[in-house]
């Protein structure tokens, strides 16, 4: 081979530099991806644990809320009816025939009425009542209580074809709905109000309006905040989004559009 | 035939191992492109690229370099140039997701464009020595515009949030491939005017300079589809 020439070499060794340099700097960039791609999958293994402590939450409430219902239950019908029937049975005088028998017939009604009712409480008590019966169902039964213990009237439409949705997304959806259903009653002092389940194909829209006294979305009221702050992190968290539109005195309008995937 | 192996030697083979990878990456790419039809421009590009190779060979074995070959040799490589730039800047123009960028890779390529015609014009004036100086000099600055986007795609694949892993993101082996062949060239098309061809070192330097990272860049094309996933990935 003949001897080389001196830029020659001064050459090789400037493109072998060049390629060195070149070959580094894309190992780089792959170490520096990898590192990136290991954060962010923490990262995401992090929001699917927070996803999860969240749900737990929303569940922990939604058994709070039922047992505190059914303490009352107990408490305010069960017990005066169960308390009403033993008395009429500790008084009982078995000489006076008539009166005996008005008695038993009137403890037997309470005593029904207290199975009956009783019965009701076992099946909003199951946890478990959203796998079993679905949104629905579940909604019918809350609506019940609500229009039981509160003083306006609930125009309750759906149209469209109801789905079964996913059970986490049923329970955050019905935890949204409790909780706007819980502003109205604390806060609204509405006469009316408009509860509308529109099931569109992949998508679901509620809609919640009543004619309260409405409040100003713009002024910072902490409890009202962090009703709306967890119905906004719950619907984010069903996958979907809340809308809020409200005016001092003229109602307040609650939307969230749930996208879904039909089961 | 005997003709046809000393041509390769002259090579060290360089031009057959091209070919043989650049049929490999056909193949791979007719076969991807049945799901994914980006691929097309690229399978143009390479099938392009095979049918000029053989043309070389039939011009050099049968034809013995006739007096016009100079100018066909010059303007192929002149032309699979604007070929191979127009089809990264397809590429990078779908891999960007950001107008931004997309804009200002489209006003690139009409300068890349604007020069491709004033050099078509300088060879309609049968001006030759001003052909091979504009073929050069566009063929270094098709390159240069081609590693500006790769710079950027590595930015962008350092920020993306997807959790492919990059050796399984048909990109990043396109990108790497075209990174590497056109830093590679750039110092070889400025200076190989300088570098004696007579000499069997000046000869190893244009042979391992030109076809080396030309070979990497079809094998790197090549595993992109063989990642079977759309390419933009």
């Amino acid at each position: 081979m003949p001897q080389a020439p001196y830029d020659i070499i001064i050459f090789i060794i400037i493109v072998a530099l060049l390629l060195l340099a070149m070959l580094t700097f894309i190992i780089r960039i792959v170490l520096l991806y990898q590192k990136r791609q290991h954060f962010f999958q923490q990262e995401l293994l992090r929001a699917g644990v927070d996803f999860e402590h969240n749900l737990m939450h929303v569940k922990l409430e939604v058994q709070e809320k039922a047992l505190h219902h059914i303490a009352c239950e107990i408490h305010d019908n069960i017990n005066l009816s169960l308390t009403l029937a033993k008395l009429h049975l500790n008084t009982l005088n078995i000489d006076n025939k008539e009166e005996a028998s008005t008695k038993t017939k009137t403890s037997i009604e309470l005593l029904t009425k207290s199975i009956s009712e009783l019965n009701n409480l076992s099946r909003g008590m199951n946890s478990d009542v959203i796998d079993n019966y679905g949104l629905l169902k579940v909604l019918e039964i809350e609506l019940e209580q609500i229009r039981q213990a509160a003083k306006f009237k609930i125009n309750y439409i759906t149209d469209g074809e109801p789905v079964f949705l996913d059970k986490k997304q049923e329970l955050l959806i019905f935890r949204m709905i409790q909780e706007g259903f819980n502003n109205i009653i604390k806060h609204a002092k509405a006469t009316e109000v408009e509860f509308k389940l529109h099931f569109f194909s992949k998508l679901l829209i509620v809609v919640l309006n009543d004619n309260g006294v409405g409040f100003n979305p713009d002024f910072n009221n902490t409890t009202n905040e962090s009703g709306l702050l967890n119905m906004q992190t719950r619907a984010k968290m069903a996958g979907g989004e809340m809308h809020l539109s409200s005016y001092t005195g003229d109602g307040t309008s609650l939307i969230f559009i749930i996208p879904y995937k039909a089961k | 035939m005997k003709e046809f192996f000393l041509l390769l030697n002259e090579t060290y083979y360089s031009e057959a191992i091209v070919f043989i990878i650049q049929i490999i990456a056909a193949i791979a790419g007719i076969r991807l492109s049945k799901n994914h039809h980006e691929a097309i421009p690229f399978i143009i590009y390479i099938i392009l690229d095979i049918l000029l190779l053989i043309a070389g060979w039939f011009i050099a074995v049968v034809l013995h370099y006739p007096a016009w070959a100079i100018n066909y040799f010059e303007l192929s490589n002149f032309g699979i140039s604007i070929v191979e730039v127009l089809v990264y800047y397809q590429f990078f123009i779908r891999l960007f997701n950001n107008s931004t960028i997309q804009y200002y890779l489209l006003q690139i390529r009409k300068i890349y464009l604007l020069l491709v015609i004033v050099c078509l014009v300088g060879w309609l004036l049968k001006n030759d020595y001003l052909l091979n100086y504009i073929t050069k000099l566009t063929e270094v600055i098709g390159l240069i515009f081609l590693l500006a986007p790769t710079l950027f795609y590595y930015r962008y694949l350092l920020n993306n949030t997807a959790t492919y892993s990059v050796f399984d993101r048909p990109s990043f082996w396109i990108v790497t491939g075209i990174f590497f062949y056109a830093l590679a060239s750039i110092p070889l098309l400025l200076i190989a005017r300088y570098i004696t061809r007579e000499t069997e070192m000046g000869r190893i330097i244009v042979t391992a300079l030109y076809y080396t990272p030309y070979i990497v860049h079809f094998i790197l094309l090549t595993k992109a589809f063989l990642c079977r996933k759309p390419l933009m990935i």
